[in-house]
């Protein structure tokens, strides 16, 4: 426990930051008049709101005390990590390197996974993916791209 | 009678063996989906929306709502058999159905959530049939400022009864509307927030906002806690109840599919919220309210009977006004427009074998759903003693993949990975990601309408207070909104209860 609760201070931050951005943003656009209203009208309101929100939430915050945030650092980076390169090999190298990419690089978040389950899972998702989404949906992907 | 004419063209639709072929598979597909922990229907619907592009809008429709039921229905296995709830509805299952569990009572326990299930959605069907009609009737009498009333009114009941504080939902709602202002501009097609993304031009993919806030977050939370015992095989025999349990059970089915329905209709509620009400009342109107939490049966009943009452219900407001009755119709609706269809009360009149056939195949997925879960459990058991570090990076692969297939493009990979980080970030500080998904469906129809309404009224906003219909909308979106910030108030000043927060 903590004295405030830091995860509604750090939220409110977020949002407080987000708002302003979207506020600044929308104000650089044409706002216009509440007759004729420009593209910039509606979000300003928005991001007003969000500004507001966010300061009630961060500074009610200061008054009680909370949990402290708990992030799974692991798991969190290495999924992001096997998106990441199922979108940049998929790109260069084609559909069947990016599923063993993604496979080999996400397995890395659980401790209990081991070598030869996750190649034989990586095997056999390029197997199914193919039949299912190239023979059978026809969806427009290449296997493996050759150079 | 036009209800039966109706019904008899909504069954012939739904009889049609495409349809009937898409909804056993719909089905299917959610039961599984729901059965694995940690994976909602909200990320099951999403999964499975890239692949009804390929689909004519009906089968479309019909796939998807039988995933998002049998979601619902699978949610509930791994509730029972391993504490850990498929979907945040399931989540009251947990409470009674699993200690029926560790009492040697998983199979009765089970059975008894298919019973209570089915007549809980029969509940909501018929009502939907009822309703419906009349409400698009209503709801053609509809102007612009209306819509916006209804909308902004199911916009804040959305995030005020959601779980957690009502700020915290509310501005969930703020940001969900504001990342739906991201693209051109509906009338001058200026170029909003794309910070120089052409990809962004279109707008933000609602699958890649989706597949990212439910899908990969709800990956990463559950990979750290996946550590179970497999659960035991489970007998035909030892589902039938004991004698007498049934008949029991009358009363709690019946109040739960009351409180679900009322939940499932008000837009922006869904079944989470119609769960947790039913098990309070149930546990209010006992005699014996000490045998809750220790495997009441009454306790998984009349949740699971509200939970898929409210599931059916929520199509009410979305198919008869286009307002989401709850996240996972905001997907319905995205599939609608996807497909070129108008949600909204000339839905009904201009496409009736869509609507009709679409609650036909209500029926037909109930039924099926049943015919799944009795014969059919100890396929669904099987599944749950895979163990989940070879499941989630095949769930990853297939998330990737559906993002991808959307436009063929990977800028909307990247936008899920984006989301993904967002959603956990929410998860980790206690912010709810269903009202944002709320607001980014609603926030463009509410601008289209809120400018319309303005534009009438030369600019007046008092004007929105001269129709009867959004005068009162407005009024009890007043009423909420001092409400969600005197809560906060009192929350700040008060000294806290240390309560657990409810596992996601």
């Amino acid at each position: 426990m903590l004295r405030i609760d830091l995860r509604d201070l750090i939220g409110g931050g977020l949002l407080f930051t987000l708002g302003a951005w979207f506020l600044f943003r929308s104000l650089q656009m044409h706002v216009g008049t509440s007759t004729a209203m420009g593209p910039g009208y509606y979000p300003m309101l928005a991001a007003g709101a969000l500004i507001a929100l966010s300061v009630i939430i961060a500074v009610s915050s200061l008054f009680r005390p909370g949990d402290v945030p708990e992030v799974s650092w692991r798991p969190l980076v290495s999924v992001c990590a096997s998106i990441l390169s199922f979108a940049i090999v998929m790109d260069f190298l084609g559909l069947m390197p990016a599923i063993v990419s993604t496979v080999v690089i996400a397995a890395l978040a659980d401790r209990r996974s081991r070598v030869l389950p996750t190649l034989l899972l990586a095997a056999g998702l390029c197997v199914a993916a193919y039949v299912l989404f190239i023979s059978l949906l026809g969806m427009p992907m290449q296997p493996i791209k050759w150079y | 009678m036009d209800l039966l004419s109706n019904m008899a063209l909504g069954f012939q639709t739904a009889f049609s063996p495409e349809n009937l072929a898409y909804c056993f598979l719909g089905v299917f597909l959610g039961t599984f989906i729901g059965v694995l922990p940690g994976i909602g229907a909200l990320a099951a619907v999403s999964m499975i929306l890239p692949v009804t592009f390929y689909l004519s809008p009906t089968a479309a429709l019909v796939m998807l709502a039988g995933v998002y039921y049998g979601a619902e229905y699978g949610g509930s296995i791994a509730s029972i058999l391993l504490n850990l709830p498929g979907t945040p509805s399931a989540a009251v299952t947990c409470l009674d159905g699993y200690p029926m569990a560790q009492q040697g009572r998983a199979g009765e326990a089970l059975f008894m959530t298919t019973v209570a299930s089915f007549v809980g959605g029969s509940v909501g069907i018929v009502l939907l049939m009822g309703f419906a009609p009349l409400l698009s009737q209503v709801a053609l009498a509809f102007g612009a400022a209306d819509y916006f009333a209804v909308m902004l009114f199911g916009l804040l009941a959305a995030s005020a009864i959601s779980q957690g504080t009502p700020v915290k939902g509310i501005v969930m709602v703020v940001l969900g509307v504001l990342i739906g202002c991201i693209g051109a501009d509906l009338e001058t097609g200026a170029d909003r927030f794309t910070m120089g993304f052409h990809n962004l031009f279109d707008g933000v993919s609602i699958i890649a906002l989706a597949m990212g806030l439910f899908g990969i977050s709800e990956i990463i939370a559950s990979i750290r806690g996946s550590q179970r015992q497999p659960p035991k095989a489970i007998t035909f025999r030892s589902m039938l109840p004991r004698p007498g349990e049934l008949k029991r059970s009358i009363l709690p089915m019946a109040r739960g599919a009351t409180i679900g329905s009322f939940f499932g209709t008000l837009p922006g509620t869904g079944q989470t919220i119609a769960a947790f009400m039913s098990y309070a009342v149930e546990k209010k109107v006992s005699r014996t309210p000490e045998r809750f939490g220790k495997g009441a049966v009454e306790g998984i009943m009349a949740p699971e009977a509200a939970n898929n009452a409210a599931a059916q219900t929520a199509f009410i407001p979305t198919l008869t006004m286009g307002i989401p009755g709850a996240a996972t119709m905001a997907l319905m609706l995205g599939a609608l427009m996807i497909h070129g269809i108008t949600p909204g009360p000339m839905l009904m009149t201009s496409q009736p074998q869509l609507f009709w056939g679409l609650v036909a195949s209500f029926w037909i997925g109930n039924v099926l759903l049943v015919i799944l879960n009795v014969p059919l459990i100890g396929l669904w058991v099987r599944i749950l003693t895979v163990p989940y570090h070879l499941l989630y990076p095949a769930i990853l692969v297939l998330i990737c993949i559906g993002v991808y297939s959307v436009n063929n493009n990977v800028f909307d990979v990247y936008l899920a990975l984006a989301f993904g980080v967002i959603g956990y970030t929410m998860r980790v500080l206690g912010f709810e990601p269903a009202p944002l998904l709320i607001g980014f469906v609603l926030g463009p129809m509410i601008e289209e309408n809120f400018r319309r309404a303005m534009l009438m009224a030369r600019g007046d906003y008092l004007s929105l207070f001269d129709r009867p219909i959004s005068a009162t909308l407005l009024a009890l979106c007043a009423v909420l909104v001092l409400w969600a910030l005197y809560s906060a108030v009192r929350q700040a000043t008060r000294r806290p209860t240390t309560e657990p927060e409810p596992a996601s």
